[in-house]
């Protein structure tokens, strides 16, 4: 951990780590909502009816 | 695109399946043994593999590891293949996780009863056994990630994603959270101290909840309550949204274990703040499962399956309503160290993840046996028996918790506390501890029930190991995105960057929580007074960490008048820095000892007392529940682990003088000697070589550094 701090210490103006972390870290979570209310419906009912494809849900007829 | 066929592995998922039964049974009888412990503090048999502060560890872990880890990998290798349309990546590591999984659970029972214990809640291992965990984790990884990338789907799942994204971040955590310098094969002391290390380890325990209890969980819920309903989920936008802000939020929550305490305030207050919002994914996740069943209700009085799946969601709906108000600092100034965090957790451990479990089990047996469940009207009881079991288990604690918070602060018209003695908070909540216990038997007898129609219904049935399936292999796309093709789109076709997205969202969270409290001088105020612990004090706190102390006792006094004067001063940032662990703990079933040592304080005992109340707890208090410790005024002390202590304390940056090692052991007996003479002089005949010499010595040096003012 020393080794660690001791790199990060020796960096003048290491904060501007933190603030490109936070900004990536917002940034995408935007991006990924926005797609994500952008895509239409139909892809959507496709996709979330993936797991019934095979065939095998419930057994109501044993 | 002509169809290949191929070969589901159900072999690999009915083990796994097994496992998770085998282990719920031991979790379990467990739990109930230290719910008995409470009631009857002899069941520990003054024997030290079977105290309370032992085999607290062995229930939590194998209910976490074994019961619910176990389930998890039900799920995934059952419907992982099934939604790649593909066969696990290599039979060979299904067997190498599976063995080795129930090896490291083996491994994880037997060095607890032993008292081998790193002192850090659901992170006890030590590390040759943490080395196996992420070897194995690896394995596991490898397997899954070869699944995916081999798939003959084009879009990956939802449930896939929660797969994934539980897969990097438990490797993060585990491999973060667990570093450590050995000492000898079974003990090291983590690179962390005090503050820091408890900030890591909340990081990590919190979302050791998180991503190894809810995303997997999650993930399940995302087939089996789709497969089980005969209906697609909710909506699969909802999914998408709330997955991404439920892990980038998550990681940030882990500080609300550390409200009031010396925690730096802008941590805490992150925590408080990320666990609201946490709110928000958390209930979309339940909002999916249970509109999932919109205008199918009536299924769901006449199927077990669903009905411990509606019941497990809206568990899970009530711990993340819960678990948030909890982090508000004003609630948790109540709840903290009381049983309403045990409450709360086991809202979250059987009604979400064992029913959940349970749903899953009574769906998938039958359809891998081919045949019907053996008994609907068994499963329908144990559901009301797990049911009533989880009220009986809940509603006790809250209440005990409330009256035994209000006691801690309740002072009288003349400003004194009202209950000066710590015990009498316990006595008083006795009977709810009772009914507690009855909950856990509740919830045990409706398992067994389980066990009994799995096991008829697996005899029955005819088990296929391999499964035929048949799907056209992908088209082979170019790396370029195709024209139209959206930029998800081209993504989802990366399991491995998808991978690596998740790993960085989940990785700010930690880093900025993480990384300032030690670059930041402020945040831990030296205080000039504190020193490390002497070697006596070293090898007392080491046994005091092996007996799992901290399971029933804080250090951490917060800056509340109830708990000045009940304890002394609080407790500050700078006076834990050389804690390797720390150990503030999180639960009270007897005092905090953040001040034992301090002669004019509150909680000060003399030597002998410490002596006779180690020897036998109700000879001092008749009414503690505590279990006794005979064996440490018989069992010599090990000095010989002394000066590698020492040293590999001054690696961690504990500032003994250079060459102490050396000397360190004749220290060591000095102050023995002092502690034997007093002890002697109380009447009590002891050598200074024993154990218990070492704990006295670490117990009254608690909280005395800051008075100390010659150095």
């Amino acid at each position: 951990m020393k080794i660690v701090i001791q790199h990060l210490e020796s960096i003048e103006g290491v904060e501007i780590f933190v603030i490109i972390a936070l900004l990536i870290f917002f940034g995408l979570f935007f991006v990924m909502l926005i797609y994500a209310l952008k895509v239409d419906k139909p892809s959507m009912k496709a996709w979330g009816n993936i797991p019934l494809e095979d065939d095998n849900s419930t057994l109501s007829e044993l | 695109m002509e169809n290949q066929n191929f070969l589901y592995d159900n072999r690999i998922v009915k083990k796994f399946a097994i496992a998770t039964i085998f282990w719920s049974v031991i979790g379990m009888l467990v739990g109930l043994l230290l719910a008995l412990q409470f009631i009857w503090p002899g069941l520990s048999f003054e024997l030290p593999y079977t105290t309370f502060g032992r085999i607290r560890p062995i229930h939590t872990n194998a209910v976490i590891f074994a019961f619910v880890g176990n389930g998890i990998f039900t799920g995934i290798y059952y419907s992982l293949q099934r939604l790649s349309k593909a066969r696990m990546y290599s039979d060979l590591l299904s067997k190498i996780h599976f063995w080795g999984w129930q090896l490291i659970i083996v491994a994880a029972a037997l060095t607890f009863i032993f008292g081998m214990t790193t002192g850090k809640e659901y992170a006890e291992l030590e590390w040759p056994v943490d080395i196996a965990v992420a070897l194995i984790w690896v394995v596991f990884g490898i397997n899954m990630l070869g699944t995916i990338i081999k798939r003959r789907t084009r879009h990956i799942y939802v449930a896939v994603w929660f797969y994934i994204a539980t897969f990097v971040t438990v490797a993060i955590l585990h491999i973060v959270n667990s570093i450590a310098i050995p000492v000898d094969f079974f003990k090291s002391y983590p690179v962390y101290a005090g503050v820091q290390d408890a900030l890591v380890q909340w990081w990590y325990g919190h979302n050791a909840v998180a991503f190894f209890l809810t995303t997997p969980y999650l993930g399940l819920m995302y087939y089996f309550m789709p497969k089980a309903a005969n209906r697609p989920i909710y909506s699969y936008r909802l999914s998408i949204i709330h997955f991404w802000a439920l892990i980038f939020l998550y990681i940030w929550a882990g500080p609300h274990h550390l409200l009031y305490t010396s925690l730096p305030d802008w941590a805490q207050t992150l925590g408080v703040v990320f666990s609201i919002m946490l709110i928000a994914p958390s209930w979309g996740g339940m909002v999916n499962g249970l509109l999932t069943l919109r205008g199918a209700w009536d299924r769901v009085r006449e199927d077990p399956v669903l009905k411990f799946m509606v019941v497990a969601v809206t568990a899970y709906g009530m711990s993340t309503l819960e678990g948030p108000l909890m982090s508000l600092k004003s609630v948790n100034a109540l709840t903290h160290y009381t049983d309403w965090t045990i409450a709360h957790v086991h809202i979250g451990a059987l009604g979400w993840n064992g029913f959940l479990t349970f749903g899953m089990l009574y769906w998938l047996i039958p359809k891998m046996f081919k045949i019907k469940l053996h008994s609907t009207k068994l499963a329908n009881t144990h559901f009301w028996l797990g049911t009533l079991g989880i009220i009986f288990y809940a509603i006790p604690l809250y209440w005990g918790a409330v009256v035994q918070t209000l006691m801690w602060k309740e002072f009288n018209a003349d400003g004194f506390l009202t209950y000066p003695n710590f015990l009498e908070t316990i006595t008083q909540i006795m009977p709810m501890y009772h009914a507690r216990t009855v909950g856990g038997l509740l919830y045990i007898v409706g398992l067994l029930l389980m066990i009994y129609n799995i096991y008829k219904t697996m005899k029955a049935g005819s088990f296929e190991n391999n499964e035929a399936a048949t799907a056209p292999a992908l088209e082979r796309v170019t790396g370029k995105r195709g024209s139209g093709e959206g930029m998800h789109r081209w993504l989802e076709r990366r399991p491995v960057q998808f991978m690596i997205l998740a790993v960085v969202a989940v990785l700010i969270g930690g880093l900025v929580e993480i990384i300032p409290t030690y670059l930041i001088k402020s945040n831990v105020p030296t205080i000039s007074s504190v020193q490390p612990y002497t070697p006596l004090e070293l090898q007392g706190r080491d046994i005091y960490v092996r007996e799992g102390c901290y399971v029933c006792h804080s250090q951490m006094i917060r800056p509340f008048r109830s708990e000045t004067e009940r304890y002394g001063d609080y407790t500050k940032a700078g006076e834990t820095v050389y804690d390797h662990p720390f150990q503030f703990g999180s639960k009270r079933n007897g005092p905090d000892l953040a001040r034992e040592g301090v002669k004019t304080g509150k909680t000060y005992k003399p030597d002998s007392w410490h002596y006779n109340h180690m020897l036998d707890p109700r000879s001092v208090s008749s009414q503690s529940i505590m279990p006794a410790y005979p064996w440490l005024i018989s069992d010599e002390l090990n000095v010989s682990t002394t000066p590698k202590k020492i040293r590999v304390m001054q690696t961690l940056g504990v500032p003994y003088p250079e060459g102490f090692d050396q000397i360190a052991n004749d220290e060591l007996r000095k102050q023995a000697e002092q502690i034997a003479i007093r002890l002697q002089q109380a009447g009590i005949s002891i050598e200074s070589d024993k154990e218990i010499i070492a704990l006295i010595a670490y117990l009254q040096r608690l909280g005395t550094d800051i008075y100390k003012t010659d150095q």
